[in-house]
C-alpha cells in the first residue's frame, strides 16, 4: 500500500494489517470511499475524480496525476481558461500553472515557511495585539423594534444619550470623540464611575453599592461629596490610577480596625458609614495567589499564553461537544500549575471550577460587581484540592525549615499567611491539633506518604515524611482560618 | 477647578418623595429578603436568632413542594413521540415546498438550500393508552404505562430555531445569555427546604448511543446570572466526587479533620471575639456544615442500598453512576431529602439524520426510567407534591433532511410546535392538551408559549410570576419578563 499527497509519496503507517501472505483482498463487500461506516461520513468531502488502473504506477506517473494530467485534460477540453469552471481553474492555474510551474510564484510561496517561523517567534509569548483604526465609512447601527433583526426602524450613528453632557465641540464620531467625551470636565460620570469601581474593590463595597448603575434606577451613594472629591481628585492627578489606590490604602479609613461593637454592627451592619476598616472574603484568584505566595510556589512570570492548573477530570466532557478543541481538560505540568490566577485557561461554558466555586463568573456578560458567598463547597476546595494541598505541603516544609521548635514552626505560619504574631491562646490550640496529627502520622507512614504525593512538586528529602505530613495539616489550618481568607 | 457639584442627584430626591409602587416593591424586598436569602446554607444560623419571616410578596398557595425537570438536549421529535398524524402515512414524500413558502417559515441553514422538502410521516407505531386514550408511539412502551399520570402538551411554541438561544429561553426565560436560569428562580424565591443540600441541584446524565448528534451546554442553563450565587444550581457529578473536592485529600484520615477542625474553630473563635464580624461565625458552620456533608453526600449518592425492587422499577443501568436511570433514582433521592429542584440534563436528542436508529436509542435511555421515577414518586406519596416536567427545547420538522426512504430519514429544527409532558403536584394527569395542525407544524388550539410554561411551573411552587422580581440594571427583572405569560389554568387539578 502507498500512498501519494499531491503526487508525492506520503508517510504510511499501518494501524491494522492481518492479511497473511497467502491471503487475498478480493471480498464481495462493497468499497466505501471516505467512509468506514455509515455512521460517520466525512460530510465535507468531495472526490474530484476516482480512476483504476490494471497496473501499478511509476512514481513519475503518480507525480503528474494530481494536476498535470489533469490540467492537461482541461485545456484539452476547455481551451479558454475565462469559461472555466471554478475546480477547474484550482487545479490548472492554481495547483499546476501557480505551484509547479510559475517561477516567482513558487519562489515567494518558499518564503512563507520563513515567514512563518519569524510570526511564530514574535508570538511565542502570546497572540499578537490587535490595534483599532478607524474605518473610511462610519459605522452606524439600527434600532430595531423590540429587538428584530427584521423590523428595522432608525439608523443611528455615533453619539452620547441626550440627557448627559454633549458631545465635545468639534470632535469626530468616532472612538477618537468618545474618549474625548470621556475625559472631557462637563462630564463627570467617567470619573465617578472609575473611583467607585476601585473604591468597591479596596474597601469590598463601592459608595454607590450598584457599582454597574450610577443612574437614577440605582443606589445613592453613601457619601456623595466624597464621591465628587474623589472623582475630581482622580481626574486632575492625570487619572493616575496607582496614585489613586495609594490615596485609598493609605487614608484613615481604610486603616481603621476592622473590629465592630454589637451596637456598631446593629446600626450599621453593611458598615456603609464606614465606622470600622473594610473586612470581606477575598475573591477566588486572590486566595489561591496567597496560598500559593505563602508556600513558595507562586511563579512570578508576567504574560504569555494562558495555562491550565488541577482540575479533576471530566469536569468538560460534560458540557462539551464532541468535536469541541476543548473537550478534555490536560493539566499542564511544572510552572502552568504554580501561575498566577490571571493566566488560568478560561472556557466560558465550563469556568474553572474551584475560582467558580467562590463566585467567578463564567466571564460572558459584563461583571461590575462579583457576589460573594459563603458556602461549605468553599471549605471543600481549600480543604481538598490538590493546589490547595500541595500549597500546605510546600508551606509545611518552609515551617519544618523555619526552626527546631513547635513554637518557632507556628510563628514562621502566622507571620506567613496572616502577617502577625499568635496569641498564646491560639498557640495552645493549634498545638493540641498538632499533636493528634504527629500521633496519627508517627504510627501511619501509609498515610504520610499518600498525603505527601498530593500535587506535582516533590517533598523535601531530607525532611521525615510524618513529619512533613504533620506539618502540612497544621500549614492547611492556617490557608482555613477566617483570618486568612478574608482581607 | 470647583468640585463638580452633585446636581445628578436631585431627581432622585423627588422621586424618594413621591411613594411610588416600584418604591414599595423595592423596600419590602429588602426587608423579606432574609426569606429568599436563606437559601443554601444559612438557614441554620437564621434559624437560631430570628424570627420567623412574613412570606415574600410573590408568594402564593404551592400545589407543589419541589420539582424534578428531564430535560432533552437536542430536542427530541414530537411527530415520533406524541403528535399522532395517522393522515401522513400515505403522504410519503410529498414535497412541501410551496406550503413552507407560504407559511413564510424560516428555515435553518441546514436545509435551506435543499430542493426538494419530502414529507416525511413517522415510521412508530402509535396507539391509545390509559382512560385518557393519549396517543403514543412505541419508542416509549414505559411512558405509555403511565399515560394517566401525565398531562401531554402537543402545543409547545418558542420563539429560537437553534439549540443554545432555544436551551437559553427554555431554562432561563430569553434567547439572550445572562439571565437566571429557572431553578435559581426558584432557589430565590423559595428558599431551602433542608439544610445540608443545596436548593437546586443539576445532574448531567450520559447518553448511551455513540451516533447521536451532541449540542454542547453550559452553566448558563443553571447559572444564576444577577441573582445571588449560592441560587446557582449545583452540578453533582456523575463520575469521582459527587461534589468538587468532597472527599479528602489521601492520607487525612477524618478522626484528623476533625482535629484540624477544632483548632480552625478555636482561633476563629477567637476573631469573631475580637472583630465582631458575623460573617466568621457563619464561616464556622459553613466548615462544620462542610464536615457533615462529607458523610451525608457519599451516602446519597450510594445508590447500593437500595432495595432490588429499586432496580427492577428505574432498570438495571441504574446501577451504573451517570446513567439516566441512575441520575432519575439520584433525583429522587434529593428531592426526598428537601432538593427544591433537581434537573437533569440528558443530551443527544438531535436528530437531524437516521432518525428511526437514534431517536429509539435515546428513548431507550431514558424511558423506564422516567416511568420509575413517576411511579416511585408516586408509591411514596412524593407524587402529591412533587412536579415532574420532560422535554427539550422545540420541535422537529416533518419534512425531511437529507435522503428520505421508506425505512430512514432525520428531521431539523421546527420551532412552531413541540410536545412535552407534566406529571404530579397540581398537574390534571391524562390529559392531552393543545392540538397541531395535519402536518404538526402550526398550532391550531390552546398554544402554550414558553414564558406560559414557566408561569405555570411558578404558579404550582407557589410562585406569583408577575411578583418574583429582582432588581437588576434598573429594572425589577422577571424570569417571564414583559411579553405576555399566562398560567395554563385547564391543565391544573
Amino acid at each position: 500500500m502507498k500512498l501519494y499527497l499531491n503526487g508525492k509519496p506520503a508517510e504510511v503507517e499501518v494501524r491494522l494489517d492481518t492479511l497473511g501472505p497467502k491471503d487475498s483482498i478480493r471480498t464481495d463487500a462493497a468499497t466505501h470511499v471516505g467512509r468506514r461506516d455509515d455512521f460517520n461520513p466525512m460530510r465535507e468531502t468531495r472526490f474530484q475524480d476516482v480512476r483504476i488502473y490494471r497496473r501499478a504506477l511509476a512514481a513519475d506517473e503518480v507525480a503528474r496525476l494530481p494536476f498535470e494530467d489533469l490540467a492537461a485534460e482541461i485545456v484539452a477540453r476547455q481551451p479558454d481558461p475565462r469559461k472555466w469552471t471554478t475546480d477547474a481553474k484550482f487545479v490548472a492555474a492554481d495547483r499546476f500553472y501557480l505551484g509547479e510551474k510559475d517561477a516567482e510564484t513558487i519562489s515567494l510561496a518558499s518564503a512563507v515557511a520563513a515567514h512563518d517561523t519569524a510570526f511564530e517567534a514574535l508570538t511565542r509569548d502570546g497572540p499578537a495585539s490587535l490595534i483599532a483604526i478607524e474605518k473610511t465609512t462610519p459605522a452606524y447601527s439600527d434600532i430595531l423594534k423590540r429587538g428584530d433583526y427584521y423590523a428595522r426602524l432608525e439608523r443611528v450613528e455615533p453619539g452620547v444619550p441626550r440627557f448627559l453632557s454633549n458631545w465635545p465641540a468639534g470632535a469626530p464620531r468616532n472612538r477618537r470623540g468618545l474618549a474625548e467625551w470621556l475625559l472631557s470636565a462637563e462630564q463627570p460620570l467617567m470619573a465617578r464611575v472609575s473611583v467607585n469601581r476601585i473604591w468597591q474593590e479596596v474597601f469590598g463595597r463601592g459608595l454607590v453599592e450598584s457599582a454597574g448603575d450610577l443612574g437614577v434606577m440605582g443606589d445613592r451613594p453613601s457619601h456623595p461629596e466624597l464621591l465628587d472629591w474623589l472623582a475630581v481628585e482622580f481626574r486632575e492627578s492625570g487619572w493616575d490610577v496607582k496614585k489613586f489606590y495609594r490615596l485609598l490604602v493609605t487614608s484613615a479609613t481604610y486603616r481603621q480596625s476592622a473590629s465592630a461593637t454589637a451596637a456598631q454592627l446593629a446600626k450599621d451592619p453593611g458598615n456603609k458609614l464606614l465606622g470600622r476598616g473594610p473586612r470581606y472574603r477575598m475573591d477566588g484568584e486572590m486566595l489561591r495567589d496567597s496560598a500559593l505566595a505563602a508556600a513558595g510556589l507562586l511563579v512570578e512570570k508576567i504574560g504569555g499564553p494562558s495555562v491550565k492548573p488541577y482540575q479533576p477530570p471530566g469536569i468538560w466532557e460534560e458540557v462539551a461537544m464532541p468535536e469541541s478543541n476543548t473537550k478534555t481538560y490536560v493539566p499542564d505540568k511544572g510552572e502552568g500549575l504554580y501561575r498566577r490566577s490571571v493566566y488560568t485557561f478560561w472556557k466560558r461554558a465550563s469556568p474553572p471550577a474551584s475560582l467558580e466555586t467562590f463566585d467567578a463568573t463564567s466571564r460572558e456578560v459584563v461583571c461590575t460587581r462579583r457576589a460573594r458567598t459563603n458556602t461549605p463547597l468553599q471549605a471543600f476546595v481549600t480543604m481538598n484540592d490538590p493546589q490547595w494541598v500541595e500549597a500546605a505541603r510546600k508551606l509545611g516544609e518552609r515551617a519544618l525549615q523555619a526552626g527546631g521548635r513547635m513554637e518557632q514552626r507556628l510563628e514562621f505560619l502566622a507571620r506567613a499567611t496572616l502577617a502577625r504574631p499568635l496569641t498564646p491562646r491560639e498557640g495552645a490550640a493549634l498545638v493540641k491539633s498538632a499533636e493528634a496529627f504527629r500521633t496519627k502520622y508517627a504510627a501511619d507512614p501509609a498515610a504520610a506518604a499518600a498525603l505527601l504525593a498530593v500535587g506535582e512538586s516533590k517533598p523535601d528529602p531530607a525532611l521525615a515524611p510524618a513529619e512533613v505530613a504533620q506539618w502540612t495539616l497544621v500549614a492547611s489550618q492556617f490557608l482555613n482560618l477566617d483570618e486568612f481568607l478574608t482581607k | 477647578m470647583p468640585p463638580v457639584p452633585p446636581d445628578w442627584l436631585a431627581p432622585l430626591d423627588t422621586l424618594n418623595a413621591a411613594f411610588t409602587r416600584r418604591q414599595f416593591f423595592r423596600r419590602s424586598g429588602t426587608g423579606l429578603g432574609v426569606a429568599a436569602l436563606a437559601s443554601l446554607l444559612g438557614e441554620r444560623a437564621l434559624a437560631a436568632g430570628t424570627p420567623a419571616a412574613p412570606p415574600p410578596p410573590w408568594s402564593i398557595a404551592p400545589k407543589a413542594k419541589r420539582a424534578i425537570y428531564i430535560s432533552l438536549i437536542g430536542a427530541p421529535s414530537q411527530l415520533d413521540l406524541f403528535d399522532y398524524k395517522p393522515g401522513l402515512a400515505n403522504r410519503f414524500k410529498e414535497d412541501l415546498k410551496d406550503y413552507l413558502a407560504r407559511e413564510g417559515e424560516r428555515l435553518t441553514g441546514m436545509t435551506a438550500r435543499q430542493e426538494k422538502f419530502p414529507l416525511a410521516p413517522s415510521i412508530f407505531k402509535f396507539a391509545q393508552h390509559g382512560q385518557s386514550g393519549a396517543w403514543i408511539s412505541e419508542l416509549l412502551p414505559w411512558t405509555a404505562r403511565m399515560a394517566d399520570d401525565l398531562c401531554i402538551i402537543r402545543s409547545m411554541k418558542t420563539d429560537a430555531i437553534n439549540h443554545e438561544p432555544a436551551n437559553q429561553l427554555m431554562y432561563t426565560g430569553t434567547m439572550q445569555n445572562g439571565k437566571p436560569s429557572l431553578g435559581s428562580w426558584l432557589a430565590y424565591g423559595l428558599g431551602s427546604a433542608n439544610q445540608d443540600l443545596p436548593a437546586f441541584v443539576v445532574l448531567h446524565a450520559k447518553h448511551t448511543s455513540p451516533f447521536s448528534n451532541v449540542q454542547a451546554i453550559s452553566a448558563r442553563l443553571w447559572g444564576s446570572a444577577f441573582l445571588p450565587g449560592k441560587h446557582a444550581g449545583v452540578s453533582f457529578r456523575g463520575s469521582g466526587d459527587p461534589v468538587l473536592y468532597l472527599n479528602d485529600a489521601p492520607g487525612i484520615p477524618r478522626e484528623l479533620r476533625r482535629s484540624m477542625l477544632d483548632g480552625i474553630e478555636a482561633l476563629n473563635r477567637r476573631s469573631y471575639d475580637a472583630l465582631g464580624d458575623p460573617e466568621i461565625q457563619t464561616r464556622t458552620q459553613q466548615y462544620e456544615m462542610a464536615f457533615r456533608m462529607q458523610t451525608s453526600l457519599p451516602e446519597l449518592a450510594d445508590l447500593g442500598r437500595e432495595p432490588e425492587a429499586t432496580f427492577q422499577l428505574y432498570g438495571e443501568e441504574a446501577r451504573v453512576r451517570g446513567t439516566f436511570a441512575s441520575s432519575a433514582l439520584m433525583a429522587r433521592r434529593l428531592v426526598e431529602r428537601g432538593v427544591r429542584f433537581v434537573q437533569i440534563f440528558h443530551r443527544g436528542w438531535d436528530q437531524h439524520g437516521t432518525l428511526p436508529r437514534d431517536l429509539a436509542q435515546q428513548c431507550k435511555d431514558v424511558d423506564q426510567a422516567c416511568y420509575g421515577l413517576v411511579q416511585d414518586l408516586k408509591q411514596r406519596g412524593l407524587l402529591d407534591d412533587t412536579l415532574v416536567i420532560w422535554g427539550g427545547e422545540f420541535g422537529r420538522t416533518v419534512y425531511c433532511q437529507g435522503t428520505l426512504t421508506e425505512t430512514n430519514y432525520g428531521r431539523d429544527h421546527h420551532p412552531r410546535c413541540f410536545s412535552l409532558w407534566l406529571a404530579g403536584a397540581g398537574i390534571k394527569g391524562g390529559t392531552v392538551y393543545g392540538e397541531t395542525d395535519d402536518f404538526s407544524y402550526n398550532i391550531v388550539k390552546d398554544p402554550v408559549h414558553i414564558r406560559d410554561l414557566h408561569a405555570t411551573i411558578l404558579h404550582l411552587m407557589g410562585i406569583d410570576h408577575e411578583r418574583l422580581s429582582f432588581k437588576f440594571q434598573g429594572l425589577d427583572q422577571r424570569l417571564t419578563g414583559v411579553l405576555p405569560a399566562k398560567v395554563v389554568t385547564d391543565i391544573l387539578a
